[in-house]
């Protein structure tokens, strides 16, 4: 299916060797109609290599920034391309690109939407969904909307947030920047069903200590930074 | 603690938090950076509201006067802050050497594939172009599997694998 506006997805991507191939190569076969891009993130495991032998379009990072960092140099193309959507696609197979027709549509009006795991299925109240709970009343307090899965990282962006994630320090990928963006830019937000696949190699993004690092900062910048961006 | 002290103690408190809140505003200050300015004012603020707290503790440590404690609380805490800069810096510095040799190195690729195109345009690989390791390209690279949008010239001069197809 052929999607109606120019769509963008970016691929952040450290050490993610074992996976990418698998990733990609399924985009590619059997969703043409998508751009992508990856972002090399600095990674060690020859990564890089593996995208330069195959001709894949990435982005190579000469330094590790971090997922903001390499998610922004990706928004920074699409911008630059004149990309009327943006995508934020994992490079571990957790994303499914069933779905991702299902979020363009919703672009239409929408500027942000969010592919999530829990509108129509329902949240476990487990230990792993404390801090995506804790996050999204954070928000439904500061915002007055509730987003169920504001810890995805499976996001479209249209093209004026494309130019407001472009530049500055702190808009990356994360729950306090759908906050800052709904309150101080008026962004909509929608939601949309998906389902995620669990990570079959590699190692995530955070660690405990980010973790809890990750959960401070959220709070922050939520409750209190906001107000005065 | 007298009365003054604890409204100093408030004032350095909210301005603090007031330069952090300027900081972050006007783009000049991650908010990964300010958390630490941010706990250190509620610190500041829940011992200046709440004496008590630094009396308990400088009679605990043997100090003479609630302040003493203060002072070396607040010594210690920006000799760890102090610390943790110098070592962030390090990092920093670190990033910006690999950032210029990067620049260095692909400036060089870039000039040496320039210079074999403009000495012979059939020819499409140049093994001296070819120093760094991590630029090495099979001859035989599927350009079809790309799904570029029909852009023939690729402006990202990060990407070797598409700009090279400018040279084919």
């Amino acid at each position: 299916m052929r999607p109606t506006i120019k769509t963008l997805l970016i691929i952040p991507a450290y050490n993610e060797a074992e996976n990418i191939e698998r990733v990609v190569d399924e985009l590619i076969s059997d969703y043409p109609s998508y751009d992508y891009l990856i972002v090399n993130d600095g990674s060690r495991d020859g990564t890089a290599e593996i995208c330069r032998k195959r001709g894949y379009r990435f982005l190579d990072l000469p330094i590790n920034l971090g997922l903001a960092g390499a998610f922004q140099a990706g928004i920074k193309y699409a911008q630059r391309n004149a990309y009327d959507c943006a995508i934020q696609f994992d490079a571990d197979g957790q994303h499914r690109p069933e779905y991702l027709d299902a979020l363009v549509s919703a672009m239409s009006d929408n500027d942000i939407v969010i592919g999530s795991r829990f509108v129509t299925e329902a949240k476990p109240k487990s230990m792993r969904m404390l801090g995506n709970n804790i996050v999204s009343d954070m928000i439904r307090l500061t915002c007055g909307k509730r987003i169920n899965d504001p810890t995805s990282g499976m996001r479209a962006y249209n093209a004026s947030m494309i130019k407001e994630l472009a530049f500055g320090p702190n808009l990356g990928p994360e729950p306090d920047t759908l906050a800052y963006l709904m309150r101080k830019r008026h962004a909509r937000v929608a939601e949309v069903q998906v389902s995620m696949e669990e990570r079959i190699a590699g190692t995530s993004y955070l660690d405990f200590t980010g973790s809890i690092l990750y959960m401070l900062r959220m709070a922050c910048s939520v409750l209190f930074i906001q107000f005065f961006r | 603690m007298t009365i003054a002290l604890q409204i100093i103690l408030i004032v350095a408190a909210i301005g603090l938090v007031y330069f952090v809140a300027r900081g972050i505003r006007k783009f000049k200050m991650r908010i990964e950076d300010s958390l630490f300015w941010i706990f250190l004012s509620v610190l500041i603020l829940i011992l200046s509201i709440f004496p008590q707290i630094a009396t308990a503790c400088a009679d605990i440590a043997g100090f003479q006067a609630p302040v003493n404690f203060i002072f070396l609380f607040f010594i210690f805490v920006l000799l760890l802050k102090c610390f943790y800069t110098s070592r962030h810096t390090s990092q920093l510095e670190n990033k910006v050497k690999e950032l210029a040799q990067q620049v260095a190195l692909d400036r060089l690729d870039h000039y040496q594939r320039k210079e074999s195109l403009a000495t012979d345009p059939s020819h499409v690989d140049d093994p001296s172009a070819q120093t760094d390791q991590s630029h090495q390209q099979t001859a035989d690279e599927k350009r079809s599997e790309d799904p570029s949008t029909g852009e023939q010239q690729n402006s990202s001069a990060s990407s070797y694998s598409t700009s090279s197809s400018d040279c084919r």
